[in-house]
């Protein structure tokens, strides 16, 4: 079976496209997926360095459309995982040195070998964008619990959904703390899938291990937040995986307390 | 109890304001609306003064009763006007008149279609009532005279 396309973007930067591509693709790679993660942000790439694979790059996805080398010799091998690959961006390059139709070429030569393709997309609606979801199936938007990432989300859904051919896009929030959502300081994964009406596929904790991944290279995979994009690339699988709405048991004192009384109760 | 508790879990003593989290949620619902329609709350205004202008040519309608509003149900845009319609009073006034003769319902059916078609056969209906206790009259029809004589030809 050809390999699905599903293109990360959020219209907003820095709210976790890129960790989001990289961890899952790594969480991907463990369900024993064969996986490409292609960094779509030409000029300012950085899903090689999250990943930790940025001193092995030769070849980049402009060199592939230019004809310098073949797809294969620009697949870069992730250290841990076996089945992973990078196509990395070009860093001397910008936007306008892609093209939709290119970036369509170059999925479909990747797609008989693999079971996923991930496109890590850059932010905003112009080009880059429009190269990054040209050849998807399916569409991961990212948005955090915040009213400007999910408005610019809101926004990307509306584009995404009037593509010729409409594709299915799924709903990850990034950055959820479930503490702010319990007093009230924050939008709930609720409020926002109410918002924006899309199918939901992951409430990613608030984690610093994610940062530690990045700035390691080294994907924090015993940590609440992978555990997380794990969740996600089970569901992405057709599993059926409940949503750990928040883990605030552990927070509040009224649970706290609820759960002393519990137990005297017993 | 509920003050002892919220203290402890953080909660703002003040509950009667919106939490930042609805605050959040309503801000964005209406940002979107008008992003979403590119119909901005003073182009929705214009076409509420306007919907309901249209309205009081064929019967009573109050302004401030009127709603006109955006809602996203689902992805889709909806453009919602509630207009409540002060002589429904008089259509039942008129439905529970002793008078007519027996076979009245139908006939009443129809005549509440024309009436909606045509503005001619709503004079009549005033008249009509005009013979019977003016109760309903004076709730419903005056006010909306009033409007139109202060702003109209008057």
């Amino acid at each position: 079976m050809p390999a699905r396309v599903i293109t990360v973007t959020s219209g907003k930067g820095g709210v976790g496209k890129t960790t989001t591509t990289a961890n899952l693709s790594v969480a991907l790679a463990m369900l024993d997926k064969k996986v490409v993660a292609i960094d779509a942000d030409i000029g300012l790439r950085n899903l090689d360095i999250i990943m930790g694979l940025e001193n092995r790059i030769v070849y980049d996805l402009i060199d592939v459309v230019e004809g310098r080398c073949r797809l294969s010799q620009a697949l870069v091998k992730h250290k841990q995982h076996a089945t992973l690959f990078l196509l990395p961006a070009a860093q001397t390059r910008d936007k306008s040195a892609l093209t939709p139709d290119q970036m369509l070429a170059v999925v479909e030569e990747l797609k008989p070998s693999y079971d996923f393709i991930l496109i890590d997309s850059p932010a905003g609606i112009e080009r880059g964008f429009q190269n990054a979801v040209a050849p998807a199936n399916e569409a991961l938007v990212v948005t955090n619990p915040e009213v400007s990432s999910v408005r610019d989300a809101d926004r990307i859904i509306g584009l995404i959904e009037a593509k010729d051919q409409p594709i299915r896009s799924h709903l990850v929030i990034n950055r959820m703390k479930p503490h702010m959502v319990k007093r009230g300081d924050m939008l709930s994964a609720d409020d926002v899938v109410e918002i924006l009406s899309i199918k939901l596929i992951g409430i990613v904790p608030d984690d610093e291990s994610v940062l530690v991944g990045g700035n390691t290279g080294i994907t924090q995979v015993d940590s609440k937040a992978f555990n997380e994009f794990l969740n996600i690339a089970r569901r992405l699988n057709g599993e059926s995986i409940p949503f750990a709405q928040a883990s605030t048991e552990s927070d509040g004192l009224l649970s706290r307390l609820a759960k002393v009384f519990g137990g005297n109760s017993n | 109890m509920t003050n002892f508790f919220d203290r402890f879990t953080g909660r703002k003593p003040n509950d009667d304001e919106a939490s930042p989290a609805q605050s959040a949620k309503e801000r964005l619902k209406l940002v979107l609306t008008t992003d979403r329609t590119q119909i901005s709350p003073e182009d929705l205004r214009k076409m509420q003064a306007e919907i309901v202008e249209v309205v009081q040519r064929y019967t009573n309608i109050d302004d401030f009763d009127v709603d006109v509003s955006l809602e996203l149900r689902d992805r889709e845009n909806f453009l919602v006007a509630n207009v409540p319609l002060k002589n429904a009073t008089h259509n039942n006034a008129h439905r529970a008149r002793p008078t007519q003769p027996t076979v009245d319902e139908p006939v009443i059916e129809e005549s509440v279609d024309a009436y909606e078609d045509e503005p001619e056969p709503y004079a009549s209906q005033e008249a009509h009532d005009d013979t019977e206790p003016n109760r309903a009259e004076a709730k419903g029809a005056p006010t909306g005279f009033h409007l139109d004589d202060d702003e109209g030809t008057d």
